[in-house]
């Protein structure tokens, strides 16, 4: 070929190529990450189907929920399931179903205000300690080290016990003990990164900490955060469950998973077993969904492990 | 794609499989638990005859603070330590209700005309564990330290005693008490389960001995606690009732998780447990051991009150206060709650079918106790207009709580439920932890609350002690925080009234007084008693409370 | 090295220091005292009876001379006596630690023997249904509630075998199996629990050392793959593991609270939550430093552990 030829040719390739690249921009290649991702990973698949499904409960509670979460005959029997409640009645004559699909609502507000929350302070002071380092750095781990250290029992105890009880107060008690959590490990992270020769050019032109922090390593530092708040908002929903069964958690009537596995649910275990498989089941599906799109997606961000 | 995506679904499957629970119930859910068992309120007295030896092996739901009954307020101390020590008069085994038998002492006591001077004599054959007798010394020692504590020791039930004025050994075998005033609670006060007998010498060296030490004259003696694990005792063979006890041994297991006791008793490492069951525990054991399970049941000396915070409007407006109490639909909410918790039956301040009862028929007269529960609907929104509230306006309130499940929360849930049908009431459900609860309760930081009181005697004296205006004698009990000389006058007059019958009319009058009249607390439902348990045991009668008759001297065991 | 070592070894102090600082004002915070619910269970207790424990337990006391009380004590190491019962705190310690030590130990026992194994076999087998298999069973341990599983696993026990797990504790040494029949099955259930974390820990580091050069190496030399997985990669992939295990071990004591209460057994956790709920304040300090000692006591032997084998942070 001659070299004019080859030339254009090379050019023509690299036409090809950038108009494919093009092409390949905004919804076409969301939608083909999102294709691979369900033919590479089906278990996260199904981690996402299920949060998809608590989340439309959630929001669409009071359209599809047959009855409302509060009222009920109260005949002081639980109901069989049966065609008029498929899932059957608590004490309080209240329909299960309904019970589960508004206590998705408390679930998800819950779990992800606390992880959010929580993670993202977690997020903000491991960069601050990193970044930092020196002084600042010991004295923020030494924090974090008391709070983590810290039984949770004692603390939720305390915290709910101060503030009158209900879901707020939940919510507060179970966000303290996820930011010392992810503030460990962004801080990790975070400090890989401020070595990097980038950030200390940056530094060494006066680029303001604030910056440096938000634009350099923050971005780097993204995908364990991601990954630790799924994984935190799972485990919220479970926490949840085991404060209500000490009494610490959402109040009655108001409704929760773990609120229904508390006191009636177990009581009635041997006669009326669909009291407490149906929250108990919902809370497993649900820290199972979480953890399980958490994992995949943490294998679709690092590029170490990826099979192909 | 599909390959792949098949052995996760059989995944899935087996997962959703394993997630149901163990046990026959899976297969086919009944609506409603068959509830079958021998309930019965006394077991019939066979012809049995008691069988010696053998352990019982029991539950104790939680673990006794102190091993001194005098200071403690808990059955947590009764029910392990009881069986060592004895009283001066306790209530008949065989009853465990009201009916007074001496214990240490030989016969009843004798009254003088006047009813103020009580004189009991002594057996002469008791001794305590270490082999020394038990003298009247001991017994006037054991009193005084009950009616006047020395300093450092406290005494709960100090008032019981009010009425002593002294306590002198005549002799060696005679106790003489003089009395203030004649007191219709007097013959209850001495029985008291409460009033252990110590030894004079012990009380002398060291009055707070006994809190972590146990000598007694009871038909058991101490071997081993084991903090968080169970309390052990042995026969006592020097016993002074010739005969008993019947057992060999005694094991208490402390265990608080209310599953693991139903699965103890089920599986056997256990016989019984004091205190009471839920219907569903109860009806857990019936389904799984069939006859090898003996139900008895029996309404109880406790209750729940609703507390009206009168120091806070507008609780302080006796129409808003009756017409909360007239919303409640008494009857048939006991019916429904007595299937999912321990309460059952309706009454006033004082236990339904016990001696002070109101018959029905005048009890449905009392505004919040009539049987058409839409009367109490319409007269209750009656009064709620009238004090201004509507539909617009409702009355909004915070209903405070105990975060405890049996039976305060299906309680709670129920009144307010019944609060928010009359439409005119805005109530929302504050369950806070029992230590938070308390706090606010004594320093009136709530609205509206739901207190409670236990007691082991059917006895007003000790029923209507919370009702003493809250500046007066009822500083610290009364948590609706009022104050009311004429109450407080009525409430003595009983306590000096000695005549039976008299005394009922009064108490009667009473309760008139402080629910239909003035709505200063009333009681929402009565807590009704289930004791499921292994038929091996015998000897025992359910009585009206779980303080009395724990020494464990009449039961036996059959089989083995 | 040894400079290293006290440095960490310093570094406890505040951090025990400033756990006692905040027990103290979470437990001062918190209204209702121990008083109140001594009296609270029966009958009529005057107010002035109440007023004169307070007052003898020294609970009157404005709140800065209680703390200057309580600095006094820290500084001597006296633990003081329990509110509730009035014994020691030792005391009411004492044979506690040692069981929820031993539960602890069997649950990272029974967590590590179910990790590594099933980490392992999911890593080489990836992407398989056996890793499917594997990974959904392993989220179970973080999905199921414990409470909810023990209760379940008493009940089945119960019901199936009509026999529930002796209530009584026996030492190890006395009678090693009337022990393990009553631990066992909390062991389990924790040990579940924590092996979640552990197995796709090992998991993940096992695929990272299988795609490392020096594995490319023997499989390209012919070595079995057996051998090559147990003598190169399972050894390089484990220090990752080891110390999440370790890690969890700490979070694992705090954990153990519930499953104690709901199987009974006679441990520092449920006596935490009995303490907290009387407002024993001397108890609840003393527990809630051994918790926290446990945990940085174990950061401390992972520290050390990674100073002695990775040098660069040693000397950083």
């Amino acid at each position: 070929m001659s070299s004019q030829a080859a030339v254009a040719s090379v050019h023509d390739s690299e036409e090809l190529a950038r108009r494919r690249f093009l092409d390949d921009q905004g919804w076409p290649r969301a939608r083909r990450a999102v294709r691979d991702f369900i033919r590479q990973r089906p278990l996260g698949t199904f981690g996402a189907a299920v949060i998809i499904v608590m989340a439309i409960a959630a929001i669409f509670a009071d359209l599809i929920a047959p009855y409302g979460p509060y009222e009920g005959v109260f005949t002081g029997l639980p109901e069989a399931p049966s065609l008029a409640h498929p899932l059957g009645t608590d004490p309080f004559g209240r329909d299960v179903l309904s019970r589960l699909i508004y206590g998705s609502r408390t679930a998800l507000l819950v779990g992800f205000t606390s992880s959010l929350v929580g993670s993202t302070l977690g997020l903000a002071l491991g960069i601050v300690s990193a970044y930092f380092g020196g002084k600042v750095d010991e004295i923020v781990q030494r924090l974090m080290d008391i709070l983590i250290s810290f039984p949770l029992i004692v603390l939720a105890i305390a915290i709910v016990a101060v503030l009158e009880p209900g879901t707020e107060k939940v919510i507060v008690a179970i966000t303290i003990p996820v930011i010392p959590r992810v503030a460990r490990v962004t801080r990790a992270s975070g400090l890989a990164v401020v070595r990097m020769p980038y950030v200390e050019a940056a530094r060494s032109v006066g680029v303001r900490a604030p910056r440096i922090m938000a634009q350099h390593i923050a971005p780097n530092v993204f995908a364990p955060y991601l990954i630790l708040m799924t994984a935190f908002l799972g485990q919220a929903i479970l926490l949840e469950a085991t404060l209500s069964y000490l009494g610490l958690g959402v109040v009655e009537p108001d409704p929760a998973w773990g609120n229904m596995l508390r006191g009636q649910g177990m009581a009635f275990l041997d006669q009326a077993p669909w009291l407490a498989i149906a929250p108990g089941v919902a809370i497993s599906l649900a820290v199972f969904g979480f953890n399980l799109f958490g994992d995949s997606l943490r294998d679709a961000l690092d590029p170490r492990l990826r099979t192909a | 794609m599909i390959r792949r995506v098949i052995p996760f679904v059989a995944i899935a499957a087996l997962l959703l499989a394993a997630c149901a629970p163990a046990g026959p119930s899976a297969a086919s859910p009944t609506a409603a638990p068959t509830g079958a068992g021998t309930a019965t309120t006394a077991p019939t007295a066979a012809a049995e005859q008691p069988k010696p030896g053998g352990e019982l092996t029991y539950i104790v739901t939680a673990e006794p603070p102190t091993f001194d009954a005098h200071q403690s307020t808990t059955f947590a101390t009764l029910m392990p330590v009881s069986p060592q020590y004895s009283l001066l008069y306790k209530l008949d085994p065989a009853d465990n209700v009201s009916k007074i038998v001496p214990d240490v002492a030989d016969g009843m006591p004798t009254i003088s005309a006047d009813k103020l001077t009580w004189t009991v004599k002594l057996k002469s054959n008791v001794k305590f564990h270490d082999g020394a007798t038990l003298t009247a010394d001991d017994v006037v020692a054991t009193y005084e330290k009950l009616r006047n504590p020395p300093q450092g020791v406290t005494s709960p039930r100090k008032a019981t005693l009010a009425a002593v004025e002294s306590i002198t050994a005549k002799d060696a075998t005679t106790v003489e008490f003089k009395l203030k005033f004649p007191s219709g609670s007097f013959q209850a006060a001495i029985a008291s389960p409460w009033n252990y007998l110590y030894k004079a010498s012990r009380l002398k060296e060291d009055p707070t001995w006994y809190a972590k030490n146990v000598e007694g004259t009871g038909p058991f003696v101490f071997v081993e606690y084991v903090k968080g694990s169970h309390w052990a005792a042995k026969k006592n063979p020097n016993y002074f009732v010739p005969g008993k006890p019947y057992l060999d041994s005694l094991k208490a297991f402390f265990i608080s998780d209310v599953n693991r006791q139903t699965t103890a008793i089920q599986s056997k490492q256990a016989l019984i447990e004091f205190r009471g069951f839920t219907p569903q525990q109860r009806d857990q054991l019936v389904r799984a051991l069939g006859n090898e399970i003996t139900v008895q049941e029996s309404p109880w000396v406790c209750t729940n009150y609703i507390a009206f915070n009168t120091k806070k409007a507008p609780f302080d407006n006796v129409k808003v206060r009756q017409a909360l109490n007239l919303a409640i639909d008494r009857w048939g909410g006991g019916e429904a709650l007595s299937k999912q918790t321990i309460v059952k039956d309706v009454g006033g301040l004082m236990r339904p079918k016990g001696p002070f009862a109101m018959p029905d028929a005048d009890l449905e007269k009392i505004p919040g106790y009539y049987r058409d529960a839409a009367k109490g609907q319409d007269e209750a929104k009656k009064l709620l207009t009238e004090a201004g509230f509507s539909a617009s306006n409702p009355l909004t309130f915070t209903f405070l709580n105990r975060n405890v499940t049996t039976p305060y929360e299906p309680l709670a849930l129920f009144t307010i439920d019944q609060w928010n049908k009359t439409g005119l009431i805005k109530a929302t459900h504050l369950a806070k932890e029992t230590a938070a609860y308390l706090a606010d309760l004594r320093n009136a930081n709530f609205d509206v609350g739901l207190d409670f009181n236990c007691d082991y005697f059917d006895e007003p004296d000790l029923q209507l002690a919370k009702m003493y205006s809250a500046s007066g004698l009822g500083k610290g009990l009364n948590f609706s925080h009022y104050d009311d000389p004429d109450l407080d006058k009525m409430i003595e007059a009983q306590g000096h009234e000695t005549d039976a019958a008299k005394r009922k009319q009064l108490v009667n009058d009473i309760e008139r007084y402080v629910i239909g009249e003035k709505a200063w607390m009333v009681p929402v439902v009565w807590w009704y008693r289930v004791i499921p348990y292994n038929t091996r045991v015998k000897g025992y009668v359910i009585g009206s409370n779980h303080y009395t008759s724990m020494d464990m001297s009449s039961i036996w065991l059959a089989g083995q | 090295m040894g400079r290293y070592l006290i440095g960490r070894l310093l570094l406890m102090i505040p951090t025990l220091l400033g756990v006692a600082i905040l027990t103290f004002i979470l437990m001062r915070v918190v209204p209702g005292d121990v008083v109140t619910l001594r009296y609270s269970q029966s009958g009529s207790v005057p107010q002035e009876v109440i007023d004169r424990e307070r007052k003898q337990l020294g609970l009157d006391k404005p709140l800065q001379d209680q703390f200057v009380d309580f600095m006094g004590q820290v500084v001597r190491l006296d633990f003081g006596k329990s509110l509730w019962t009035d014994r020691p705190v030792t005391e009411e310690i004492g044979s506690r630690l040692g069981i929820t030590l031993e539960l602890a130990i069997l649950a990272a026992i029974i967590s590590t023997a179910l990790a590594i194994p099933l980490g392992v076999i999911a890593a080489v087998k990836q992407d398989t249904w056996v890793d499917y298999a594997v990974r959904v069973f392993s989220i179970g341990g973080l999905a199921f509630p414990s409470f909810w599983l023990g209760i379940l696993m008493i009940l089945a026990l119960v019901v199936w075998f009509r026999w529930a797990p002796p209530l009584q504790f026996v030492p190890l040494w006395e009678d090693p199996v009337a022990n393990l029949a009553q631990l066992i099955w909390p062991a389990l259930a924790v040990g579940y629990r924590y092996s979640a974390v552990a197995t796709r820990m090992t998991r993940s580091s096992v695929l990272e050392v299988l795609r490392e050069d020096y594995v490319r190496t023997a499989r390209a030399k012919g070595v079995g793959e057996t051998l090559v997985v147990v003598r190169h990669a399972l050894r390089n992939s484990l220090l990752p593991v080891i110390t999440v295990i370790s890690l969890e071990f700490a979070f694992l004591f705090g954990g153990l609270v519930v499953t104690e209460q709901v199987f009974n057994v006679n441990g520092l956790g449920k006596l935490l939550v009995d303490a907290v709920a009387h407002r024993d304040y001397p108890l609840v300090q003393a527990i809630v430093l051994i918790f926290s000692s446990v945990f940085v006591l174990v950061n401390f032997v992972v520290d050390i552990f990674y100073g002695v084998l990775d040098p660069r942070i040693r000397y950083s």
